[in-house]
């Protein structure tokens, strides 16, 4: 009986997801996307089956055991960007590093200042690396890695829907800096989205999203003898 | 992509290469103590690997193609767990959005103000 269950509780998400994924290219709308309807989904029929969470989790190990593949598989597109992150290296780094550590300080200041518990601030800290390292490095320095998903992939979104408008608003033209910035702000979600101004411009996101993720990565610990 | 479509136990392959070098990674990083997140070391060690020629990028094409179009399958599980924390996010949930939004911002306008920076040195 536990094996049925177990079973069927992994095919409801890969069937959440399916459904999900069909709805998003019928209406392809970021509120559409399948982070939201196929979590619905889930949610839904969890509820109505009574259905605890941890239940659900452990049914599911298989998938998240696959994040840790999909983060190792990110090198192949950096390493397609390589030739254009060697070519702009200094402005690169220079970039990403300020926007990378001025998201990071922001967030765990004013975490500070609204009283945000420990172990919040820590799960918002690692929001802007790819949400497969959000969830290590929180799981790392003692946040929550299901936050820190729900925090990146969020953080995903905003950084989609306002890049592009910032960084007109602030005339920056350059397109492989514009692809850059979405992917630093926006990781797998923003360099998506900067593949619309063209190859170059993706390849940079891409970049924007794997620097981050190493800075963030390595930056977080840190911010724990800051926050003690 | 030279028109060639690998089978599809290949895709298998792949994905148990990939975890045997995350694996490496992990098993390195709990020696060492490194407080570094699992994966970003194996990530590096594919990326030296690729960038040394030791091993060729269209053998990871097809994984790589399929986990970046499907991570939000992969991350599911993890999206789902938010309803245990569905106290703290109805307590906190305007702070949160607050944090979220600002600080997204601030990193864009920081790139941003680099940009203009750096453009003042003549780099394009």
């Amino acid at each position: 009986m536990m094996v049925g269950q177990t079973g069927s509780l992994l095919v409801l998400t890969l069937l959440s997801y399916w459904a999900g994924y069909r709805l998003y290219q019928r209406i392809p709308h970021m509120l559409m996307s399948p982070v939201f309807t196929s979590t619905l989904i889930v949610i839904g029929v969890l509820w109505l089956s009574h259905t605890d969470y941890q239940t659900y989790q452990m049914a599911n190990k298989p998938l998240t055991w696959l994040l840790g593949p999909a983060q190792v598989a990110m090198a192949v597109p950096l390493f397609r960007g390589w030739k254009l992150l060697k070519k702009h290296l200094s402005s690169v780094l220079t970039g990403v590093c300020g926007g990378t550590v001025s998201g990071m300080l922001t967030a765990t200041l004013m975490g500070k200042i609204l009283h945000l518990s420990t172990v919040t601030i820590l799960s918002l800290a690692p929001k802007s690396a790819t949400t497969p390292v959000a969830m290590m490095t929180s799981q790392a320095v003692g946040g929550v890695p299901e936050l820190a998903a729900f925090f990146a992939v969020f953080t995903g979104i905003l950084g989609v829907v306002a890049g592009p408008v910032i960084l007109r608003w602030m005339g920056v033209r350059n397109i492989l800096f514009k692809g850059l910035a979405l992917g630093t702000a926006g990781q797998m979600i923003g360099a998506a989205r900067a593949s619309k101004w063209g190859d170059a411009a993706a390849a940079m996101g891409i970049v924007g999203m794997s620097v981050t993720a190493l800075l963030i990565g390595l930056f977080t610990p840190l911010l724990i003898l800051f926050l003690i | 992509m030279n028109g060639k479509k690998p089978p599809v136990w290949f895709v298998t392959v792949e994905i148990l290469i990939l975890f045997l070098v995350f694996l490496l990674g992990d098993a390195v990083v709990r020696l060492m103590k490194w407080p570094i997140p699992l994966g970003l070391l194996g990530m590096g060690i594919l990326f030296i690997l690729l960038a040394t020629d030791k091993v060729r990028v269209h053998l990871f094409e097809v994984s790589s193609r399929f986990f970046v179009r499907h991570i939000v399958l992969l991350l599911l599980p993890a999206i789902v767990g938010v309803i245990r924390f569905w106290p703290v996010l109805k307590k906190e949930g305007w702070k949160l959005g607050l944090i979220l939004v600002v600080s997204t911002i601030a990193v864009l306008v920081a790139m941003a103000g680099i940009a203009r920076i750096t453009k003042a040195k003549g780099e394009e």
